[in-house]
């Protein structure tokens, strides 16, 4: 029905824009938003599961905050710019080559959801830095790479040195509220899973924390910490951490991108839903 | 240099070298009483400054300059000397951070101020910072200095023909590099420098400039002395905003950005003006204060004439006191302690060095 409906949407569309005097390429545009739009259809109606090495019996993402401007770069089909801000798990310590490393995977990831869209990834993790330094660094970085979307994976090193909680909150959320000032979507992830942390009072209170402002400032979150937690529970520790027993391994990564990938297309989906249902009704029950 | 008597540019090196121990220790209480909570430039900028301004002296300033060959060799052979502290600091600040990773059972301080390129990818880091592409946060101000002496006798042999001719080419390097946002490379990893030398080199060069232009061009020093009160009132201007918190977003200012934004890693134009505001401003305030130098100004001075090894101390001081302030906690009796014993360290560090120099035995 689904599909159907898409279909038709689509056919609709090129038809309309066939039917007028265009040139090729804005011809061309209407094809490819049309497609985007079946893409977007398909997924909604099936999302994309784990891999079986990644599976576990919850989402790893919570909530369907809409990534608008992840939305409007795939229906421009221009390149669709990610900025993934973090720390050692973002600069892919451990990892046992730069291609083994979550940025890397996580734009292979999405350019395999969505076909023919060019998915630019910059990677900008800076090992031992806490969020206080990636919030000071993120106007400089967003300035310089002009993202889409921002993949933030933040806290754990706060969690470790154990930062004021309170401080770490308010300078999240400031800069959560400057990224949502200049329309750029974001996407957080939460602290390492690490057995001999999880006890941690200070750990849990800062993965709290970090889930407390992504509700309040309505942001897509990443529970990595349970997700990985799962994956431990089922394999061991050993499976997914490196040979350092903190750090992430090749598959810790890989499964990380299919998290965070998993995230952003629920965003996509959120808000292609919301943008059928600015426009009409009958058209919302498509992505239904 | 031991003998050298009490000078305006010791005695302000000084005073930025304790600034920047101090800054050094983030989240100190005294950071709050340092020249970056009350300008948009901080110590860094007046180091680099003075350092410009020394180099004038070190080369035989305009009444006697050293031959062009001379300025090579003598800047090449300071640029070796800083490179040398720097491969030595890096080891030892790479020494603590292993130690204290050991000794608390935390890998966190094996990834300290990007520390964990070298202990989880040592082939290629230890490549990177023996050549000076990987630097350690709070360490990198060094790698900054060795570059920018590497540039520095095409300038100083360039302004003794030319002056303006050395301030166009310092100018017109600055402006290119602030509008390409052209970058020297960092390896292994692509964070940039934090302090972009093709930037910096101007506050040296301007140092340099102003030092020649005071010591032989009486036009120049009664500028500056009329240039007081609208300099004070400028310097006056950028506290405010400092205080007021003024930071322009980098999202809403024109392109090129770096001329609107107040960044220390590309030195934007405000963080020079804040600086010359305060130099000039400033300026008339030492040969009040020499009349009544007294023991704690005298020290101060030893401090700036050591400034090498004072620094290179108050660096590993500084990592010291943040380990300790992480582990125990900061609150002001902490942080009182780590800045008396550091600034003490300091203070034994340029005693240490002059005796050294007079003593006998170390010829």
């Amino acid at each position: 029905m689904v599909r159907r409906m898409a279909h038709a949407i689509a056919k609709l569309s090129v038809g309309i824009f066939l039917a007028c005097p265009l040139s090729a390429e804005a011809q061309q545009v209407a094809v490819a938003m049309a497609t985007v739009d079946q893409q977007i259809a398909t997924l909604a109606k099936a999302p994309p599961p784990y891999s079986r090495d990644c599976r576990i019996t919850a989402p790893a993402h919570e909530g369907r905050t809409a990534l608008r401007q992840m939305r409007r770069a795939l229906k421009e089909q221009r390149v669709v710019k990610v900025l993934a801000v973090g720390s050692s798990s973002t600069s892919g310590v451990g990892a046992s080559s730069p291609y083994a490393t979550y940025p890397v995977r996580l734009e292979a990831d999405l350019e395999g959801l969505f076909k023919g869209i060019d998915v630019d990834v910059v990677a900008r993790g800076v090992p031992g830095e806490v969020g206080l330094g990636a919030c000071s660094r993120m106007k400089r970085e967003v300035a310089e790479v002009r993202p889409d979307l921002v993949v933030w994976q933040v806290g754990t090193n706060d969690a470790m040195a154990r930062a004021d909680v309170g401080e770490f909150k308010l300078n999240l959320s400031k800069t959560l509220q400057w990224l949502a000032k200049n329309h750029i979507d974001v996407v957080l992830i939460d602290p390492q899973y690490v057995e001999r942390l999880a006890a941690d009072a200070h750990y849990v209170t800062m993965i709290k924390a970090i889930e407390d402002v992504a509700r309040e400032e309505r942001v897509m979150l990443v529970h990595r910490f349970s997700a990985m937690a799962d994956l431990s529970k089922q394999k061991g520790e050993q499976a997914i951490l490196a040979t350092d027993r903190f750090h992430l391994n090749d598959l810790g990564y890989r499964c990380m991108a299919e998290y965070a990938a998993g995230a952003i297309v629920a965003g996509i989906i959120q808000a292609q839903s919301d943008a059928l249902v600015d426009s009409g009704p009958h058209r919302a029950q498509a992505v239904q | 240099m031991p003998n050298r008597s009490v000078n305006s540019v010791d005695f302000w090196r000084g005073i930025a070298l304790i600034m920047i121990f101090i800054d050094h220790v983030p989240g100190n209480a005294y950071g709050n009483f340092t020249l970056h909570k009350a300008a948009f430039c901080d110590a860094a900028e007046l180091f680099v400054f003075l350092a410009g301004w020394s180099i004038s002296h070190a080369t035989g300033g305009p009444f006697s300059p050293q031959s062009s060959g001379r300025v090579l060799i003598r800047l090449l052979a300071r640029a070796i000397e800083i490179y040398r502290a720097q491969l030595v600091l890096t080891a030892i600040a790479l020494a603590i951070l292993a130690a204290t990773s050991l000794l608390r059972n935390n890998p966190i301080f094996l990834e300290w101020h990007n520390a964990g390129p070298a202990f989880y990818d040592p082939v290629r880091t230890t490549v990177g910072w023996v050549l000076l592409t990987h630097h350690l946060w709070f360490f990198d101000i060094l790698p900054l200095y060795v570059v920018v002496l590497l540039m520095a006798p095409a300038f100083v042999i360039l302004a003794r023909r030319n002056r303006l001719a050395a301030l166009a080419a310092s100018l017109a390097l600055y402006g290119t590099v602030l509008t390409l946002n052209l970058q020297l490379p960092t390896w292994p990893g692509d964070s940039g420098w934090f302090f972009n030398p093709l930037a910096w080199q101007l506050l040296l060069v301007l140092g340099f400039l102003g030092s020649e232009y005071a010591q032989d061009s009486a036009r120049f020093r009664e500028i500056a002395r009329l240039s007081v009160p609208g300099a004070a009132i400028l310097a006056g201007m950028f506290t405010a905003l400092t205080i007021w918190g003024f930071d322009p977003d980098p999202l809403s200012v024109p392109q090129p950005r770096f001329f609107f934004l107040i960044d220390k890693t590309n030195l934007s134009p405000s963080r020079v003006i804040s600086l010359l505001a305060l130099v000039i401003a400033f300026y008339p305030v030492f040969p009040i204060v020499s009349r009544y130098i007294g023991d704690v100004g005298r020290w101060i001075c030893s401090l700036g004439r050591n400034s090498l090894a004072v620094f290179a101390v108050g660096s590993l001081l500084s990592l010291i006191a943040q380990l300790f302030r992480f582990v125990v906690g900061g609150n002001l009796t902490v942080d009182t302690f780590t800045v008396v014993l550091g600034i003490i360290g300091m203070g034994i560090t340029a005693w240490f060095v002059e005796w050294r120099t007079r003593s006998p035995s170390s010829r």
